[in-house]
């Protein structure tokens, strides 16, 4: 019966240790709450005649402050896009980016760690802004409905996005705004 | 009753936690096949990232926010407090560890944002304010209301420099660019923005970020009309010989080319008109046609055109017309073109 008493107590500290990595990821998971790239409704731009890819990369571009290129941008270009189009088009503006096309979580990671967000192709046949994450759900801004931001679960979200394409680019010209300041301290 | 029973859920969970001890869980291998299959879980995948940059940019680790009313063109706290971001020692060395960013009330960031969470009543009073925040929001130093001066005074008296000096403050990541907004990145929300430092902290000059490398592929941007014509004879920018991968390789295949010139070079002495009973050469469409393969390679071009001239030099004291369309000619003319 010796085995029967070791198992009994492994039980009990596997309980004890899942309590407190449950704890634990809570408390993370609210330090790493990080803020989003919450563009200013003004600034959103709204899709028009199945040019979602150039409205999600004019709104992407006036979140970090490039005003003048997103002007440019969304006078220039029109109409469907394809991820190795975009990304030349993208240099061939000047503009700088990290891109993934194979669902690369890390682009999503730094997307959300700088506030930059980024560009996303999901759902099929569609383009939106990745605003960033907040524990454990992901924000999209739609521009077919600029007027409210979209909720998902990033661990669902993320294997929706690789099944669709596994496409996103970060643009890393410009600065991302302050965040907002939670709370007074002086 | 109750008891019997809670003794028998402890001896059924006693004897299903021995299980794996005994060999008999779903972790032995004569009845793992009736396990339900695992169910897909996320999994943490990684592909690849691509870019045209070599590093990523830094990122602010510190953030001062400048609030100005709606009218700070007309107002006389507002273009103090812009010049003495300029010129006070204390706002400047704050400016420089942290990202500044000027909004007017009427920004529509700053109205989206930052209003909903502190009315800021006395800035909508037509004053200002002025915010120190870190990359996660918190909220090191504020100050509103007062002047320029009053801003100075306070960070100074309240070590909020040394404390964003102690924490880490400035920028994460590597160094490419200066810590603080450039005009261009601070519109529209930058009204009258002030002078942006020329040199670094350390006193280096600040360079701007080269433009991102061309792609091969795409046209090359047009030259502007007022950019006056280059002249022929002008002295052309010195371009550095682009670098191919694969040098080791060039290299060895010109060595072999090289070998090969030298043995035709040999059949074509054996040729020559000395020996009457060979047709005559034509060396030079051979030449030719070995150059007209052979365009990318410019050292092996230049090895032939050597090679051209000093055979024309033997060849011209007493070269008979060529003939053409010799068949060895042709003959040697394929075998040369299948060496490259």
């Amino acid at each position: 019966m010796r085995f029967l008493k070791d198992d009994h107590n492994l039980f009990y500290t596997g309980v004890g240790v899942a309590f407190w990595a449950w704890v634990i990821w809570l408390i993370v998971g609210t330090l790493q709450a990080q803020q989003i790239a919450d563009l200013a409704p003004e600034w959103r731009q709204r899709n028009r005649a199945g040019s979602c890819g150039h409205a999600s990369t004019t709104s992407a571009l006036r979140w970090v402050q490039q005003f003048d290129k997103a002007t440019e941008w969304w006078a220039k270009y029109r109409n469907g896009e394809n991820f190795a189009r975009h990304l030349d088009r993208l240099q061939a503006q000047g503009i700088r980016y990290v891109a993934t096309s194979d669902g690369d979580e890390r682009v999503l990671e730094y997307a959300s760690w700088s506030r930059r967000g980024a560009v996303v192709y999901w759902p099929p046949g569609h383009i939106v802004n990745y605003l960033g994450r907040t524990g454990d759900t992901v924000f999209i801004l739609d521009n077919n409905h600029v007027g409210r931001l979209d909720e998902h679960e990033y661990a669902r979200w993320v294997q929706q996005w690789r099944r669709n394409s596994g496409c996103a680019f970060v643009i890393i010209d410009g600065e991302a705004p302050p965040p907002v300041p939670e709370g007074k301290r002086a | 009753m109750i008891r019997t029973l809670l003794i028998f859920v402890l001896l059924t969970s006693q004897a299903s936690a021995a299980l794996p001890s005994l060999g008999l869980g779903r972790r032995g291998n004569f009845n793992s096949w009736r396990s339900a299959p695992p169910q897909r879980t996320f999994e943490y995948q990684r592909g690849s990232v691509t870019g045209h940059v070599g590093e990523l940019p830094q990122e602010p680790t510190y953030y001062t926010v400048v609030v100005l009313p709606e009218d700070y063109e007309r107002s006389q706290a507002s273009q103090q407090l812009l010049a003495a971001l300029a010129t006070d020692p204390t706002l400047v060395a704050v400016r420089r560890a942290t990202c500044l960013q000027c909004y007017s009330v009427a920004d529509p960031d700053f109205r989206h944002r930052f209003q909903p969470q502190d009315t800021l009543p006395t800035v909508l009073a037509g004053k200002t304010a002025m915010m120190i925040v870190d990359r996660s929001g918190g909220l090191v130093w504020w100050l509103q209301g007062g002047s320029a001066r009053q801003y100075a005074a306070d960070i100074a008296a309240k070590g909020v420099l040394d404390e964003i000096t102690n924490r880490g403050g400035g920028l994460l990541g590597r160094i490419r660019r200066p810590n603080v907004c450039t005009p261009k990145t601070c519109r529209p929300n930058q009204p009258n923005a002030p002078n942006q430092p020329t040199t670094t902290d350390t006193g280096e000059p600040l360079r701007p970020i080269p433009p991102p490398i061309a792609d091969e592929d795409q046209p090359a941007p047009a030259a502007p009309e007022d950019q006056p014509p280059v002249a022929d004879d002008a002295p052309q920018p010195t371009v550095p010989p682009e670098l191919d991968l694969a040098v080791a390789d060039q290299a060895e295949a010109i060595k072999q080319l090289q070998a090969t010139i030298n043995e035709l070079r040999q059949q074509i002495v054996i040729n020559t008109p000395a020996s009457p009973q060979a047709p005559p050469f034509d060396y030079e469409k051979i030449i030719a046609a070995m150059k007209d393969a052979n365009k990318t390679d410019p050292q092996l071009v230049a090895a032939l055109e050597a090679l051209l001239d000093k055979l024309s030099q033997q060849q011209q004291p007493n070269a008979p017309p060529a003939q053409p369309d010799q068949p060895a000619t042709k003959r040697y003319y394929w075998q040369m073109v299948r060496i490259k």
